[in-house]
Formats: C-alpha cells, structure tokens, sequence
C-alpha cells in the first residue's frame, strides 16, 4: 500500500470519527457513564475490609463524605448533624443508607483511629481509606475539593481544606443529591423526601 | 506536483487528529459547555438578593437567593418566569478558585416556579466569593445565570 493512499484510508476513518462525535457516539452523557463506571470500582479500606460503592446492592445508597480524622471543626460538625438527622430516619431507611467518611488525609490519618471515629456519632457509620489516587478519582467524580494548608500556629502544623458536601450516591456511583448544611432538620427533610420519591 | 500530494495528506491527516484529540479534550472537560450565559442585574435587601435577567427572546426571568452569608448557612434559591422553564438546577462553585461544585435540584412549583436550597462552605478563607449558576433550558436551549455572593466568616 502507498504512502497516498495509507493516510487517505487514516483521514478518512478520523472524519468519520468527527462526524460519529458530533452526532452520537461519544456524546457526554456515554463519557460522562464511563467516568461513573470506573469511580464505582474504586476499592478503599474500611475496618471491615474492601469497600466499593460497586459492592452496594441495587436498593442501597450511601452519603458519602470527604473529611479526616484529626479534622477540628467541619468534620465532627458535619458528623454530629447528620448522626441528629439519621437517628430520626426510618430503621427501614437506615437500612438502605449507609453514611461513609472517605479520609483526604489517608497518609497521616491513623487508619484504625480514622476506623473508630463515625461510630462515635452513629454506630453504623463508617470511614474508609486508599491510596491517594483512588481517592482523588472519587473526589473527583462527585466534583468535590481539598487541599494541605500549612497552619503553623496549629497543633497538627496543617489543616485540610475540604468540601463540605455530602453526596448521596448508589452502586453506580450516581450524583443523586448533594446536602451541605449544619442543620440537622434539613438535612433529615431533604434524604427523607429524596426517599419518598424513591420505590 | 506529484510528491505535494502526500505531504498534502500528511498535513490534513494530522490536523484531522488533532481536532478530534481537541474535540474528545473538550467534551471530557466541560460536558456541560453548552449552555448560553444570560446577563442580569441584581439588588441585595439584607440577606435577599433579587435578580432579573431576559431571555433573547426578550421573556423576564427573576431569580434569587436568600440566606446568612456565612458557611453552611442554607440558601433559599429561586427562579421564576411567565414562561415554561425546564430542567432547572443550581450548581455553585468558588468565582476565583476551585474548590469543588455543588450541584443543587430546584423543584418544580406552580406554573414555571422553581425553588431549592443549598449551602457553601469552606474551612480556612474568612471571605470568599462564590458564584451559583442557575442553569435551565427553555424550548430546548440551554442557559445559565450566574449570581454571585461572597460568604465572610471563618466560622471554621
């Protein structure tokens, strides 16, 4: 085959490629299914052993929120919130929900300290903890934040800034709702009409 | 004339390439590129900020925000128009750095109302602002809107 006619065959399958973009193949929505397939697979550690959303079975949701365990405030406020509004769900609902703390600072954290830290505001909530990269893919897929900052006047001599946010999510690894709030009222009205709607 | 034509070739092959590369780059990062951004004017009483904006074809929208300015404080978010609005959502996020978006549902009220609530916040900025997109679509074109408000605080 000539030299011609090798890059006619290879401009010829990039324009299709174009074009197959442009109308259907590799709509957003296929991309954006692919970048939720692989954040379901992410396995993290929990005291229990692997954790992946991908393990959650179809009729169960987990809130999944972004934190560390010698965090000083947003953390505990947070856990201490959502424990208020979950002790008043439904035990049919807590069954379906199970709240889990993914550690930004798994590195530094302690993991068996890290383990014991959401039980002390819900005995079923958990914490789970990887390598940076899995949990950065995470992160990444619920569009959430953080990042070190030195806070030399601290105790620790830094601080991890993070998202506030908890993500109500399922075994595919779905955005479902997102609640920032430090109030436990909302926050057991919102998951309680988000499960009104649900079968 | 007859060694032009591959080099010819060669050239559109690989431009070819490159906008595909670009136009896959594109779609992976900002999947949500196709909305068209309406200007608006607002005014802010105490804790309300109220604001207006038109589509092109000249139909008012009015939309707001109502909340403490500190972090964690729920905002009461709306968007009202004459007309039927579809799709509506909030999504706020951080105007000069990233810091995570947001994405908040307003429900559907009556006849083109929508309203839903939602929270900002982070840990070490004392002031920060923040921008809340209000993104809808209105006879199958997609617009977005966006407010913005800075939170002061370091409640953290």
């Amino acid at each position: 085959m000539t030299m011609s006619r090798l890059l006619l065959i290879t401009s010829t399958i990039l324009l299709a490629l174009l074009v197959a973009n442009t109308l259907w193949i590799f709509r957003p929505g296929q991309i954006a299914a692919a970048k939720q397939a692989s954040a379901a697979e992410v396995e993290l550690e929990s005291a229990i052993g692997s954790w992946q959303l991908a393990s959650l079975e179809p009729e169960q949701y987990a809130l999944i929120f972004f934190g560390y365990h010698r965090c000083p405030d947003i953390c505990p406020l947070t856990l201490a919130h959502l424990g208020r509004a979950y002790q008043q769900l439904p035990i049919d609902l807590q069954d379906r929900l199970q709240v889990v703390m993914v550690s930004v600072d798994p590195r530094l954290d302690d993991w068996q300290e890290l383990f014991a830290y959401p039980p002390l505001f819900h005995p079923s909530f958990k914490a789970v903890a990887g390598e940076t990269e899995q949990v950065d893919q995470l992160v990444a897929h619920f569009e959430a934040f953080y990042r070190v900052v030195d806070l030399p006047s601290s105790g620790l001599g830094y601080a991890i800034d993070h998202s506030p946010g908890l993500y109500l999510t399922n075994h595919r690894a779905e955005r479902l709702l997102t609640l920032v709030s430090d109030d436990s009222h909302y926050l057991l009205t919102e998951l309680k009409t988000f499960f009104g709607d649900q079968p | 004339m007859p060694k032009k034509t591959p080099k010819l070739l060669l050239w559109s092959t690989a431009l070819l390439a490159l906008l595909l590369v670009g136009v896959l780059a594109a779609r992976w990062l900002w999947p949500e590129g196709s909305y068209q951004q309406l200007t608006h004017e607002c005014h802010a009483e105490g804790e309300t900020q109220h604001c207006v904006a038109f589509l092109p074809s000249g139909e008012r929208i009015e939309l707001g925000r109502q909340g403490a300015l500190r972090s964690l404080a729920l905002q009461q978010l709306w968007l009202d128009s004459a007309v039927n609005l579809t799709d509506a959502r909030v999504i706020m996020e951080g105007r000069d750095m990233y810091v995570g978006r947001l994405h908040y549902r307003l429900q559907p009220g009556e006849q083109s109302s929508w309203q839903g609530r939602g929270a900002v916040g982070n840990c070490i900025d004392d002031e920060m602002p923040w921008l809340a997109h209000y993104l809808f679509s209105h006879r199958g074109q997609q617009y977005r809107i966006s407010l913005e408000f800075t939170i002061r605080d370091g409640v953290f």
